[in-house]
């Protein structure tokens, strides 16, 4: 409903699409640039949460739940890859005691 | 059981018995290997009796489709008549009885049950040639027959002093049968272009029934291709150096493959395409005189053999030859009465030559032979009775169905009947030299030689007395006219009886007298060489000269004129030049050139690649954005 | 449906026997329960129906699903036989690992089956995340736990573009069914660079589950450093999963964007074939040129996916069915060799050392290098036949660097059959029973493939 009055309010889906690009492109070049794994970890979140605010954005304007709904599973879904994600780090870290991605160059060619 | 089943029980017993022996042959006892082989044989000769006395009709049995396009449909079919059968007969009632003789004859053989799944494949593999109702069948069934000489011919090429010759020989033969099978698969293709089919029957009904021929050019053409195939097959100049060579196989595949069978698959293939030979009399007449000069050539040969087996060999070649002259004369029952006969008393003298070789421990020099007749005397008697046999001894076999082919000579052309009965001549010449020199005079070997000779064991000996009896009686089979009004010329009359285009060709028979001054010519002939021979070898005792004292024609014949020089000079040694030629230029400085430096342009290329396979994770992540990049950018410039 | 119950319940079910610590009732479970999901697989494909009928609107068991399905199961299913002798290894784990291939096994029928985005999403997530696990499930080892952690963050970046392309693509058409998607594309109500970016960042995701270049450059080294077992199950079902969804979503909903991705694809086949054949030539690992193969070979895949014919789900079958029976084999011959470098020299001497090992070796690698008349020259030779007409320079490209592809197959397979210079590199080759098995039914599958594709 707020959302709802916010867009005849005169904020048009555009922005929306914008907004959510531009916070992917953040976590994209996050994930570009970053070395530390826990932030890589964080930009793929912020990426997923671009995509979330899409989706509802999206949902909302066609005034269909099934973005919504989508979205659960996104976070659902993420939640299930942070967790395996983490535990990758922890082994990582216990092998090789870092989380810098840098260090992780032993298979190449 | 109906035929149709019977026939594929012949087909699928010695089939059965290579796979069981070509499987697990390695984990059984010989005794089983060799007992299983040669049960499935005769299981297969009294099934292969069976069918013949029920035989009326000519059969056909379908068995599968091989190829069904909109041109062709190529069929596994097998055909049950006349001629069929009586191949099927001799194939396998002789092809038993050498399988008996092999279980002692390879007794001390390491390879024994190899030789045996072998000798099976084979008889499969010919039983395929004769019983395919079509040509298909029949090439593939010859090119069996083929791989399996091949296989048997090089069967010792492990041995440490012969093993390359042998190996070389096969070869020899492989590669000479493959020039004949060129021939033939042309002919088959002509035939499928000119008729559209490739079904005995089929065809026939197209000569025969619908009279549809074509030009006398393309009659030519097939009939020449078919007699090339033929030539390959059955030894016949300019093809036939592959068969004495071939000798080198173990004696019992000799007898069976070499002599009695296979190498009368080109007999066989023109008998069964006898109305195609009627529409090509120039055929015919190069058929006769190939035929006649092999004989004669071969013939020639033999008269300076010293090799028990190179012999036999060169008279095989020598029968062979008077077979295409048969042929040649469209006298195909008389051919198929030949090679009935021949296959009895030639595998009774190889076989017989196989119990002297294991007598001598494996010597094959008749020089060093001599006076066996007393150490070996069942292999000696034998022996005897095929070599009066071969050389046309009144009343024995031999004497029938060359006097038949013979006869026909006559009535054909004076000229090719004299030198036919040359031919003949020497036959009885050299076999009679043979003979004497084995068996009788002094022993010219060493003692340790002498110490070891023995009489074969009895499942050698029994196939000898066999095949003797068959080889002494088997004349009484297509007996001429001349002795009974009735029942005489039976084989012709069952052959013509239901084989497509024999019926079409009555055999003539000559009057009486003049039957009865041939046959009185040929009697006195063989009775003078016999006692001209005895005097000489016996008597006077004689005896073959050692290679060194050779002159004249007597040197001509020992190297068998040359024949293997010649080609050697004409065909072998361009083609190795040709060869080594375009490997030195086309391969060497062309082909690896380019290629090496082509192979080298792309490893480069590859390690660049490689490079770019950094090992950090940033990279790849960077390298999938900037794929997305590209993807939006190549969507903005594009639409 | 049923089939894909049957196959979850299995995973759970041999995942709580794995706690009796008998890996044996672990691997008689999982082979129990995949046979039957086949043999439902089967029973659907001639009666229609299943036994259970659920009717569920994000999955769609239709024949050509069905048909990649049981390719899928009969994979996981030589898979899982074929590795046991290394599972066995870790008693500990032997469950884990069994059933965690199955979960992921659940995940690629979902994304064969999907019908709308969700499902699709859902059953890759289910198929990828386990992988993760798996290939880091080496702990102590340096190489896995790099490969892991590799294939976790390019994967999961994949996970975000192919979100966002979903969010475009939903943005365009409002719907998440694929044929309201595609009959929305199709009737022109969805246009515009918010459906036409979306497509290609779809694609981007897909292109890298398949391992197209330039998304592939993770696939070597994951695939190098996962566990062997898990690099095939990666090569073969992950391969067909991703090329058969890749299939559906593209060429039959998105085909009215054709002109858009197909464009985009045409350079990307070209890339990567010559990429990953260049590559695959430079290697002297096993399991890397592995990789780079597969990286050759979903290029030469995704030729049927540009093709727009009737034929194309079927040639890519072929395909799939070629190179999946020829992996396997190639796999578990090299478990069977463990070279602790996995250096293709270790492979030494190993067709003289025993003969049946050399005789699979060879039928898989001429198929795969596309000699007739093995189960892999088929696949090739449908799917560039029928693409030739279309996109001739893509055919003739892919041709000429398959005979790239020739020098390094043979290359190995020469090094295979070699005669071996010192005994000890190849000391002990003694496949199970199972391995024997599975190494024949591998090569009889490659054998009579052209029988199938006839």
């Amino acid at each position: 409903m707020v959302l709802g009055s916010i867009f005849n309010a005169g904020v048009s889906i555009e922005y929306y699409i914008v907004l959510s690009t531009i916070l992917f492109v953040i976590g994209a070049i996050g994930v570009m640039v970053r070395r530390n794994a826990i932030i890589l970890l964080m930009c793929i979140e912020l990426m997923l949460n671009a995509v979330n605010l899409l989706m509802v954005a999206f949902s909302t304007y066609f005034g269909k739940a099934d973005g919504q709904i989508f979205v659960f599973f996104i976070m659902v879904v993420a939640a299930a890859e942070a967790t395996v994600g983490l535990s990758i780090l922890v082994m990582a870290y216990r092998n090789i005691r870092t989380t810098d991605v840098g260090l992780f160059n032993k298979l190449k060619g | 059981m109906a035929i149709d089943k019977l026939i594929l029980l012949i087909m699928a017993l010695p089939l059965l018995g290579a796979f069981v022996n070509g499987t697990a042959g390695k984990y059984l006892p010989k005794k089983i290997v060799g007992t299983l082989a040669t049960l499935v044989m005769f299981a297969a000769f009294g099934l292969a009796l069976m069918v013949f006395n029920r035989l009326h009709d000519t059969q056909i049995i379908h068995l599968f489709q091989v190829l069904n396009l909109d041109s062709i449909t190529l069929n596994a079919r097998l055909q049950v008549d006349s001629l069929s059968i009586w191949m099927t007969l001799v194939v396998t009632g002789v092809g038993a009885l050498i399988h008996l003789f092999s279980m002692g004859y390879m007794s001390h053989d390491k390879g024994y049950y190899k030789f045996f799944t072998y000798l099976n494949l084979f008889i499969f593999a010919m039983l395929i040639l004769v019983l395919g109702s079509n040509y298909f069948m029949l090439f593939f069934g010859w090119e069996g027959v083929g791989i399996c000489s091949y296989l048997l011919i090089g069967f010792h090429y492990s041995d440490l002093e012969k093993g390359m010759l042998n190996s070389i020989a096969a070869r020899k033969a492989f590669i000479m049968n493959r020039i004949g099978d060129l021939g033939l698969l042309v002919a088959l293709f002509l035939i499928l272009n000119q008729f559209g089919t490739l079904e005995y029957n089929e065809l026939a009904d197209r000569i025969l029934v619908d009279k549809l021929i074509p030009s006398d050019w393309m009659m030519l053409g097939i009939t020449l291709m078919l007699f090339i195939g033929a030539t390959g097959k059955s030894a016949q100049i300019p093809l036939f150096t592959w068969l004495p060579d071939a000798m080198a196989g173990p004696t019992p595949v000799s007898a069976l493959i070499h002599a009695a069978t296979m190498v009368t698959a080109g007999i066989f293939l023109v008998v069964r395409s006898n109305y195609l030979f009627e529409l090509a009399p120039t055929t015919q007449d190069i058929m006769l005189y190939v035929g006649l000069a092999t004989s004669l050539v071969a013939a020639f040969i033999a008269m300076r053999q010293n090799d028990i087996k190179k012999v036999l060999a060169y008279s095989t070649v020598s029968q062979l030859g008077l077979l295409f002259v048969a042929l040649g004369m469209g006298a195909y029952t008389a051919a198929i009465f030949h090679v009935t006969t021949h296959a009895f008393f030639k595998a009774l003298l190889f076989l017989g030559s196989g119990s002297v070789i294991h007598a001598m421990s494996d010597e094959q020099d008749i020089r060093k032979m001599g006076g066996l007749k007393k150490f070996i005397p069942i292999t000696h008697l034998t022996f005897l009775i095929g070599t009066l046999a071969i050389a046309g001894f009144p009343l024995l076999s031999g004497f029938y169905s060359k006097d038949e082919i013979l006869a026909h000579a006559v009535m054909h052309n004076g000229v090719i009947y004299a030198v036919l009965m040359f031919s003949v001549a020497l036959t009885a010449i050299y076999m009679f030299r043979m003979y004497f020199l084995v068996f009788h005079g002094e022993f010219r070997g060493s003692a340790e030689a002498k110490h070891h000779l023995h009489e074969s064991p009895l499942n050698m000996t029994l196939p000898l007395i066999v095949l003797a009896i068959l080889s002494v009686f088997g004349g009484l089979l297509n007996l001429p006219g001349l002795f009974f009004e009735k029942g005489t010329h039976w084989l012709s009359h069952f052959l013509e009886h239901n084989t497509r285009g024999l019926e079409l060709i009555h055999s003539v028979h000559l009057e009486t007298s003049q039957a009865m001054l041939l046959m009185g010519s040929a009697v006195v002939m063989t009775i003078c060489i016999l006692i001209a021979s005895f005097v000489v070898y016996v008597k006077r005792g004689s005896l073959a000269k050692a290679d060194s004292e050779l002159t004249g024609w007597e040197l001509a014949s020992n190297k068998k004129l040359y024949f293997d020089e010649v080609y050697n000079k004409l065909f072998v040694q361009p083609i190795e030049w040709i060869g080594k030629m375009s490997h030195q230029v086309i391969e060497v400085a062309v082909l690896n050139k380019s290629i090496s430096v082509f192979t080298t342009a792309i490893g480069k290329t590859g390690d660049l690649v490689r490079k770019w396979q950094t090992g950090y994770v940033s990279n790849y992540l960077l390298w999938m954005v900037l794929g997305i990049v590209g993807l939006v950018v190549y969507y903005l410039l594009k639409f | 449906m049923d089939a894909l119950i049957i196959v979850f319940v299995t995973g759970l079910i041999s995942m709580f026997i794995a706690m009796a610590k008998k890996p044996v009732l672990v691997l008689a479970t999982a082979m129990i329960g995949l046979s039957s999901a086949l043999a439902l697989m089967i029973n659907q494909w001639w009666t229609g129906t299943g036994f259970i009928q659920l009717n569920y609107e994000g999955l769609l068991f239709d024949k050509p699903s069905i048909l990649y399905s049981s390719l899928a199961i009969s994979f996981v299913l030589l898979i899982i036989a074929g590795g046991y002798s290394y599972f066995k290894q870790e008693v500990e784990h032997t469950g884990e690992y069994i059933s965690l291939l199955i979960f992921s096994l659940v995940g690629a029928m979902c994304m064969i089956a999907f019908t709308d985005l969700f499902m699709f999403f859902l059953g890759l997530e289910i198929l990828s995340i386990p992988i993760y696990v798996m290939v880091g499930s080496k702990k102590r080892d340096i190489l896995s736990t790099e490969a892991s952690l590799k294939y976790f963050f390019t994967g999961s970046l994949a996970t975000g573009i192919l979100l966002f392309g979903t969010a475009w693509v939903y943005g365009a058409t409002g719907s998440f069914k694929i044929n309201e998607i595609s009959a929305a594309i199709l009737d022109g109500s969805a246009k515009g660079a918010l459906l036409n970016v979306g497509i290609l960042i779809m694609m981007a995701a897909f292109l890298f589950k398949v391992g197209a270049a330039p998304f592939h450059f993770w696939s070597p080294d994951v695939y190098g450093g996962a566990p062997t077992i898990v690099t095939g199950f990666m090569a073969a079902v992950v391969k067909l999963a991703g090329l058969f969804a890749f299939l559906k979503l593209f060429t039959f909903t998105f085909w009215g964007a054709y002109p858009l991705w197909s464009g985009a694809l045409f350079g990307i086949i070209i890339l990567t074939v010559i990429v990953g054949n260049l590559s695959a030539l430079a290697q002297t690992r096993f399991k890397r040129m592995l990789a780079f193969s597969s990286i050759a070979n979903a290029g030469y895949a995704l030729i049927a996916i540009m093709n727009q014919s009737n034929w194309s789900t079927w040639n890519l079958w072929m395909y799939i069915y070629g190179y999946g029976f020829a992996i396997i084999a190639l796999i578990i011959i090299s478990l069977l060799v463990n070279d602790e470098n996995d250096s293709i020299e270790g492979f030494r001497g190993v067709g003289r050392k025993n003969p049946f090992i050399g005789f699979v070796l060879t039928v898989s690698l001429l198929s795969l290098a596309g000699v007739p008349p093995l189960a892999g020259f088929f696949g090739k030779y449908m799917v560039f036949a029928a693409a030739f007409k279309q996109y001739p320079v893509l055919v003739i490209t892919a041709i000429a660097t398959s005979g790239i592809g020739m020098v390094y197959y043979l290359r190995f397979f020469m090094t295979a059959m070699a005669k071996e210079e010192n005994e000890s590199t190849v000391e002990k080759l003694k496949p199970s029973i199972l391995q024997t098995i599975v190494l024949l039914i591998c090569a009889i599958a490659l054998l009579i493939g052209g029988y199938i594709a006839y």
